[in-house]
Protein backbone atom coordinates (compact mmCIF):
# COMPACT_ATOMS: atom_id res chain seq x y z
CA UNK A 1 0.00 0.00 0.00
CA UNK A 2 3.06 2.09 0.79
CA UNK A 3 3.71 2.15 -2.99
CA UNK A 4 0.31 4.02 -3.93
CA UNK A 5 1.51 7.60 -2.92
CA UNK A 6 4.60 7.34 -5.32
CA UNK A 7 2.56 7.08 -8.66
CA UNK A 8 3.82 8.90 -11.02
CA UNK A 9 2.64 10.93 -13.97
CA UNK A 10 2.81 7.65 -16.28
CA UNK A 11 0.60 5.43 -14.14
CA UNK A 12 -2.02 8.03 -14.22
CA UNK A 13 -2.97 7.92 -17.28
CA UNK A 14 -4.37 5.41 -19.88
CA UNK A 15 -2.00 3.28 -21.82
CA UNK A 16 -3.51 1.50 -24.74
CA UNK A 17 -1.57 -1.55 -26.44
CA UNK A 18 -3.53 -2.85 -29.41
CA UNK A 19 -1.87 -6.26 -30.71
CA UNK A 20 -2.76 -8.32 -33.37
CA UNK A 21 -2.85 -11.90 -33.05
CA UNK A 22 -4.05 -14.64 -35.50
CA UNK A 23 -7.51 -14.97 -34.69
CA UNK A 24 -8.59 -12.40 -32.71
CA UNK A 25 -7.45 -8.49 -32.32
CA UNK A 26 -6.41 -7.96 -28.76
CA UNK A 27 -5.64 -4.18 -27.12
CA UNK A 28 -4.24 -4.26 -23.53
CA UNK A 29 -5.14 -1.47 -21.50
CA UNK A 30 -3.01 -0.27 -18.44
CA UNK A 31 -3.39 2.25 -15.55
CA UNK A 32 -6.56 4.65 -15.27
CA UNK A 33 -9.42 4.54 -17.98
CA UNK A 34 -11.19 8.09 -16.06
CA UNK A 35 -12.78 11.07 -18.46
CA UNK A 36 -9.45 12.00 -19.37
CA UNK A 37 -8.84 8.45 -21.09
CA UNK A 38 -11.72 7.50 -21.98
CA UNK A 39 -12.05 9.43 -25.47
CA UNK A 40 -8.10 8.09 -26.60
CA UNK A 41 -9.53 4.22 -25.95
CA UNK A 42 -13.12 5.23 -28.01
CA UNK A 43 -10.82 6.38 -30.53
CA UNK A 44 -8.47 3.49 -30.87
CA UNK A 45 -11.14 1.55 -31.26
CA UNK A 46 -13.24 3.20 -33.50
CA UNK A 47 -9.68 3.23 -35.89
CA UNK A 48 -9.45 -1.37 -35.31
CA UNK A 49 -13.45 -1.50 -36.22
CA UNK A 50 -12.42 0.98 -39.35
CA UNK A 51 -9.34 -1.16 -40.18
CA UNK A 52 -12.25 -4.26 -40.34
CA UNK A 53 -11.42 -5.64 -36.91
CA UNK A 54 -15.10 -7.07 -35.47
CA UNK A 55 -14.00 -9.27 -32.59
CA UNK A 56 -11.97 -7.33 -30.37
CA UNK A 57 -10.42 -8.39 -26.64
CA UNK A 58 -9.72 -5.86 -24.16
CA UNK A 59 -7.22 -7.61 -21.40
CA UNK A 60 -7.59 -5.44 -18.56
CA UNK A 61 -5.34 -6.66 -16.01
CA UNK A 62 -2.86 -3.93 -16.01
CA UNK A 63 -6.41 -1.71 -16.13
CA UNK A 64 -6.55 -0.84 -12.10
CA UNK A 65 -9.31 1.89 -12.19
CA UNK A 66 -12.47 2.08 -14.08
CA UNK A 67 -15.41 4.98 -13.88
CA UNK A 68 -18.42 5.19 -15.80
CA UNK A 69 -17.21 7.07 -19.17
CA UNK A 70 -14.94 4.06 -19.60
CA UNK A 71 -17.74 1.62 -19.15
CA UNK A 72 -20.01 3.79 -21.62
CA UNK A 73 -16.99 3.58 -24.05
CA UNK A 74 -17.30 -0.03 -23.22
CA UNK A 75 -21.59 0.18 -24.67
CA UNK A 76 -20.70 2.09 -27.16
CA UNK A 77 -18.34 0.08 -29.03
CA UNK A 78 -19.75 -3.63 -28.10
CA UNK A 79 -23.44 -2.17 -29.68
CA UNK A 80 -21.15 -0.94 -33.06
CA UNK A 81 -18.93 -4.10 -33.04
CA UNK A 82 -21.99 -6.37 -32.19
CA UNK A 83 -23.72 -4.57 -35.39
CA UNK A 84 -21.04 -5.75 -37.68
CA UNK A 85 -21.37 -8.98 -36.71
CA UNK A 86 -18.19 -9.04 -33.98
CA UNK A 87 -18.09 -8.68 -30.41
CA UNK A 88 -16.10 -6.70 -27.53
CA UNK A 89 -15.04 -9.19 -25.35
CA UNK A 90 -12.82 -8.86 -21.78
CA UNK A 91 -10.04 -11.11 -20.63
CA UNK A 92 -8.26 -10.20 -16.96
CA UNK A 93 -10.62 -8.23 -15.11
CA UNK A 94 -9.25 -7.32 -11.96
CA UNK A 95 -11.45 -7.66 -8.84
CA UNK A 96 -11.84 -4.03 -8.76
CA UNK A 97 -13.05 -3.71 -12.31
CA UNK A 98 -14.92 -7.01 -12.18
CA UNK A 99 -17.02 -5.47 -9.33
CA UNK A 100 -17.91 -2.33 -11.72
CA UNK A 101 -18.67 -4.70 -14.37
CA UNK A 102 -21.54 -6.59 -12.17
CA UNK A 103 -22.57 -3.41 -10.35
CA UNK A 104 -23.59 -1.83 -13.83
CA UNK A 105 -25.00 -5.33 -15.21
CA UNK A 106 -22.07 -6.00 -17.62
CA UNK A 107 -21.45 -9.48 -16.96
CA UNK A 108 -23.64 -11.65 -19.01
CA UNK A 109 -23.70 -8.19 -21.39
CA UNK A 110 -20.44 -9.01 -22.91
CA UNK A 111 -18.37 -11.83 -23.33
CA UNK A 112 -15.65 -12.17 -19.79
CA UNK A 113 -12.80 -14.45 -20.12
CA UNK A 114 -10.06 -15.44 -17.61
CA UNK A 115 -7.42 -14.99 -19.74
CA UNK A 116 -6.15 -13.73 -23.80
CA UNK A 117 -6.10 -17.69 -24.25
CA UNK A 118 -9.34 -18.65 -23.35
CA UNK A 119 -10.71 -15.86 -26.04
CA UNK A 120 -9.04 -17.52 -28.43
CA UNK A 121 -10.16 -20.55 -27.31
CA UNK A 122 -13.50 -19.90 -28.13
CA UNK A 123 -13.19 -17.64 -31.43
CA UNK B 1 -2.00 9.50 13.70
CA UNK B 2 -0.96 13.14 13.37
CA UNK B 3 -2.00 14.01 9.82
CA UNK B 4 -4.83 16.60 9.30
CA UNK B 5 -8.16 15.40 9.38
CA UNK B 6 -9.23 17.45 6.09
CA UNK B 7 -8.03 18.04 3.34
CA UNK B 8 -9.44 20.83 0.88
CA UNK B 9 -8.83 20.98 -2.82
CA UNK B 10 -9.42 23.59 -5.37
CA UNK B 11 -9.64 21.75 -8.91
CA UNK B 12 -9.23 23.65 -12.04
CA UNK B 13 -12.46 22.81 -14.39
CA UNK B 14 -9.87 20.47 -16.65
CA UNK B 15 -10.90 16.68 -17.30
CA UNK B 16 -7.01 16.28 -17.53
CA UNK B 17 -6.99 17.46 -13.22
CA UNK B 18 -8.23 14.24 -12.84
CA UNK B 19 -5.35 11.95 -12.04
CA UNK B 20 -3.70 14.84 -10.14
CA UNK B 21 -6.93 14.83 -8.00
CA UNK B 22 -7.10 10.99 -7.26
CA UNK B 23 -2.80 11.44 -6.48
CA UNK B 24 -3.59 13.68 -3.72
CA UNK B 25 -6.95 12.03 -2.21
CA UNK B 26 -4.92 8.82 -2.49
CA UNK B 27 -2.11 10.09 -0.41
CA UNK B 28 -4.63 11.47 2.39
CA UNK B 29 -6.19 7.76 2.19
CA UNK B 30 -2.98 6.45 2.79
CA UNK B 31 -2.03 8.41 5.74
CA UNK B 32 -5.69 8.01 7.17
CA UNK B 33 -5.33 4.12 6.63
CA UNK B 34 -8.48 4.47 4.67
CA UNK B 35 -9.15 0.15 3.17
CA UNK B 36 -8.13 -0.12 -0.05
CA UNK B 37 -12.01 -1.25 -0.91
CA UNK B 38 -12.73 2.76 0.42
CA UNK B 39 -10.34 4.29 -1.64
CA UNK B 40 -11.55 2.83 -4.90
CA UNK B 41 -15.41 3.69 -4.05
CA UNK B 42 -13.95 7.24 -3.29
CA UNK B 43 -12.25 8.21 -5.76
CA UNK B 44 -14.48 6.73 -8.41
CA UNK B 45 -17.29 9.00 -6.72
CA UNK B 46 -15.22 11.93 -6.82
CA UNK B 47 -14.05 11.47 -10.29
CA UNK B 48 -17.68 10.92 -11.53
CA UNK B 49 -19.11 14.18 -9.30
CA UNK B 50 -16.16 16.87 -10.38
CA UNK B 51 -16.14 15.31 -13.88
CA UNK B 52 -20.00 15.82 -14.62
CA UNK B 53 -19.39 19.19 -13.31
CA UNK B 54 -16.23 19.97 -15.53
CA UNK B 55 -18.20 18.50 -18.57
CA UNK B 56 -21.89 20.21 -18.04
CA UNK B 57 -21.47 22.50 -15.60
CA UNK B 58 -20.96 25.36 -18.17
CA UNK B 59 -18.65 26.97 -15.73
CA UNK B 60 -14.68 27.77 -16.00
CA UNK B 61 -14.88 27.98 -11.74
CA UNK B 62 -12.84 26.04 -9.96
CA UNK B 63 -14.76 23.01 -8.17
CA UNK B 64 -14.33 22.90 -4.39
CA UNK B 65 -13.33 19.65 -2.76
CA UNK B 66 -13.54 18.78 1.19
CA UNK B 67 -13.04 15.71 2.85
CA UNK B 68 -12.76 14.60 6.13
CA UNK B 69 -12.21 11.79 7.93
CA UNK B 70 -12.83 10.12 11.24
CA UNK B 71 -12.68 6.80 12.99
CA UNK B 72 -15.94 6.01 11.27
CA UNK B 73 -15.94 7.18 7.74
CA UNK B 74 -15.34 9.30 4.95
CA UNK B 75 -17.27 13.23 4.26
CA UNK B 76 -16.94 14.36 0.89
CA UNK B 77 -18.17 17.71 -0.05
CA UNK B 78 -17.90 19.39 -3.67
CA UNK B 79 -18.88 22.18 -4.72
CA UNK B 80 -18.97 24.02 -7.99
CA UNK B 81 -21.18 27.02 -9.66
CA UNK B 82 -22.19 25.71 -12.69
CA UNK B 83 -25.83 25.39 -13.52
CA UNK B 84 -28.13 24.09 -10.93
CA UNK B 85 -28.41 20.45 -11.40
CA UNK B 86 -29.25 17.33 -8.18
CA UNK B 87 -27.71 14.49 -9.47
CA UNK B 88 -30.13 12.57 -7.49
CA UNK B 89 -32.90 13.76 -9.68
CA UNK B 90 -31.17 12.24 -12.53
CA UNK B 91 -32.83 8.50 -14.03
CA UNK B 92 -31.16 5.65 -12.89
CA UNK B 93 -29.94 3.37 -15.61
CA UNK B 94 -32.06 -0.29 -15.61
CA UNK B 95 -28.73 -2.67 -14.98
CA UNK B 96 -30.55 -5.31 -16.63
CA UNK B 97 -30.68 -3.83 -20.40
CA UNK B 98 -29.58 -5.69 -23.15
CA UNK B 99 -26.74 -4.08 -24.93
CA UNK B 100 -28.58 -3.01 -27.97
CA UNK B 101 -30.65 -1.08 -26.29
CA UNK B 102 -28.08 0.48 -23.79
CA UNK B 103 -26.96 3.88 -24.45
CA UNK B 104 -23.38 5.10 -23.58
CA UNK B 105 -23.97 7.48 -20.24
CA UNK B 106 -25.93 7.85 -17.26
CA UNK B 107 -23.90 5.09 -15.54
CA UNK B 108 -21.92 7.71 -13.18
CA UNK B 109 -24.55 9.07 -10.72
CA UNK B 110 -26.57 5.58 -10.50
CA UNK B 111 -22.45 4.13 -9.11
CA UNK B 112 -21.66 7.13 -7.19
CA UNK B 113 -25.16 6.21 -5.62
CA UNK B 114 -24.21 2.33 -4.83
CA UNK B 115 -20.71 2.79 -4.21
CA UNK B 116 -21.42 5.53 -1.03
CA UNK B 117 -23.16 5.08 1.75
CA UNK B 118 -25.47 8.56 1.97
CA UNK B 119 -25.60 10.80 -0.24
CA UNK B 120 -27.24 14.23 -0.34
CA UNK B 121 -27.47 17.18 -2.44
CA UNK B 122 -27.89 21.13 -1.57
CA UNK B 123 -28.02 24.34 -3.95
CA UNK B 124 -27.01 26.90 -1.82
CA UNK B 125 -25.71 30.53 -2.55
CA UNK B 126 -25.55 29.95 -5.86
CA UNK B 127 -23.47 26.83 -6.15
CA UNK B 128 -24.16 23.44 -6.45
CA UNK B 129 -23.53 21.26 -2.87
CA UNK B 130 -23.02 17.23 -3.05
CA UNK B 131 -22.48 15.39 -0.77
CA UNK B 132 -21.26 11.65 0.10
CA UNK B 133 -20.42 9.72 2.96
CA UNK B 134 -18.63 6.38 2.84
CA UNK B 135 -18.25 4.53 6.21
CA UNK B 136 -14.96 3.08 6.41
CA UNK B 137 -15.98 -0.59 7.34
CA UNK B 138 -18.83 -2.34 6.03
CA UNK B 139 -20.34 -4.99 8.04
Amino acid sequence: MAGRAEWNANEMSLEIFPEKLPAIQVVRLKGRLDSAGAPRLSEALETLEKAGETRIVLECSELRYISSVGLSVFIGSGKSLGAAGGALAFAGLTPHVRSMFEMVGFIGLFPVYVTVDEAIASA
Amino acid sequence: MNAPRELALEVACDLAQLGAVSERLDAFWVAHGVSDEAQADLNIAVEEIVSNVMRHGETREPIRLRVAVDAEEVRVEVEDRGREFNPLTHPEPDPHTPLAARRPGGLGIFMVVKLMDRTSYERRDGANCFRMVRRRQRA
